[in-house]
């Protein structure tokens, strides 16, 4: 609170966290735990004491994620997945969760007769390229991914498509792609095409947000939100918000009674 | 998102929760964005104009589950660490089950439907008798520029 209020004393604050970000070695491991202290053994005037528990603050602070992602930027690491405080997606399932419980033959692979009928529909939308199994691949998001891979460009291409950018594209949008790829010309070829989707990158402007408005976007929380949020298996903190037409407060906990719950946060731009 | 609403909808609560504009027009990184009638946007500074900026956002992309205004100090965003966008999965014990990366990278509405169908075949006979919840109809409902990348 007092950081977003008063703009010196957080570029002041921005400058300390980046020089300790600086002294600790970048890439910090994505690890929520913290080690259990060591040497509790020693007496106060033991000064191993004392170089144990600063070491042990040091490795605290470098897993924070705001270190994390100062870090990233003081070494000149642009925001990408994988990079600074962009770790991924967490949950309390996964592959092995669902082998042991259907992969009866335990070949690695769970095909539709190892299902039982009643969840076969639901547990179908895991097998995500639709190949006729679940395998562990249909859980890999990484960008390694083939089928990431995949997704990223069918999603740039839509991005170039979608205009209006409201996330569905019209006949028309469709057409006005094809006049736009095709120039003057009344056919399309290979090479219009990729020069229609991957445009070359313009060169960083002096409008690029620089290191220092990364800080201020992070302590007024536009750019990502210095808190970590629950963890996974954690207890989901309670709310109640209006929804926004004022005429409904929902509670988290009143609807989470009876069903899951799933949040969204986001905002317009 | 609205696909996954519409297809697990009545077994499950989905809220969208608008928090603080990530690319503001009078903000750290402006981007002139989306179809607002060309107006630019500012970083609200009143509770009822950002649930209007909130609504215009909801018809914009069309969006049919409920939206939810956070405060203005960002309370729920920063409880969990919802900006500029993430996702979450939560179980009927109110226990976190999926946590999305941090958006715009780790906003992956179909890495979070794979943690739902697990926790539906998690569930599978075990569900709480019907209760008839309220629901809300139309489009008193959400967004998140989110909401409309990925699947």
């Amino acid at each position: 609170m007092l950081l977003q209020t008063n703009p010196r004393l957080m570029r002041k604050t921005g400058y300390v966290l980046m020089a300790v970000a600086c002294l600790l070695p970048s890439a910090a491991a994505a690890d929520d735990e913290v080690p259990a202290t060591p040497g509790r053994q020693h007496r106060w005037y033991n000064p191993r004491r004392y170089v144990e528990r600063f070491k042990q603050t040091a490795d605290e602070v470098r897993h924070l994620e705001i270190v994390e992602m100062i870090s990233a930027l003081a070494h000149g690491q642009p925001p990408d997945e994988g990079k600074g405080w962009f770790h991924p997606g967490q949950s309390r399932y996964g592959w092995q969760w669902l082998a042991d419980r259907y992969d009866r033959d335990g070949d690695g692979k769970i095909s539709s007769d190892e299902l039982p009928p009643e969840v076969a529909e639901l547990a179908g939308r895991l097998d995500r390229d639709q190949n006729g199994k679940i395998e562990k691949a249909d859980f890999d998001w990484s960008s390694d991914s083939p089928y990431v891979k995949q997704a990223a460009q069918a999603r740039r291409l839509f991005g170039s498509v979608d205009r209006d950018r409201n996330g569905r594209i019209t006949g028309e949008e469709w057409r006005s792609f094809f006049d736009r790829a095709a120039l003057d010309s009344e056919v399309l070829t290979p090479a219009d095409l990729q020069a229609a989707l991957f445009p070359p990158q313009p060169e960083s402007s002096d409008d690029d947000p620089t290191p220092i408005d990364f800080l201020r976007g992070f302590a007024s929380g536009e750019l990502g939100s210095i808190s970590q949020g629950p963890k996974i298996g954690g207890h989901a903190p309670d709310f109640e918000l209006a929804d926004h037409q004022g005429q409904r407060r929902v509670r988290l906990s009143n609807l989470n009674k009876n069903k899951p719950v799933v949040l969204i946060f986001g905002s317009f731009t | 998102m609205e696909e996954l609403h519409r297809r697990y909808g009545d077994r499950v609560e989905f809220l969208a929760i608008y928090v603080r504009e990530a690319h503001a027009a009078n903000g750290v990184w402006p981007s002139e964005f989306k179809d607002r009638g060309g107006e630019p946007i500012n970083q609200p500074t009143q509770i009822g104009e950002r649930a209007e900026i909130a609504g215009d956002c909801c018809q914009v992309l069309e969006i049919s589950m409920p939206l939810l205004v956070d405060d203005l100090d960002d309370r729920v965003g920063r409880a969990y660490s919802g900006m500029p966008d993430r996702m979450y999965v939560i179980d009927r014990g109110g226990q976190i089950v999926y946590k999305g990366g941090r958006g715009p990278f780790g906003f992956k509405p179909a890495e979070m439907e794979q943690s739902l169908v697990m926790l539906l075949l998690d569930t599978t006979g075990d569900q709480a008798p019907a209760v008839a919840t309220q629901s809300t109809d139309g489009c008193e409902s959400a967004c998140s520029s989110a909401l409309n990348q990925g699947e």
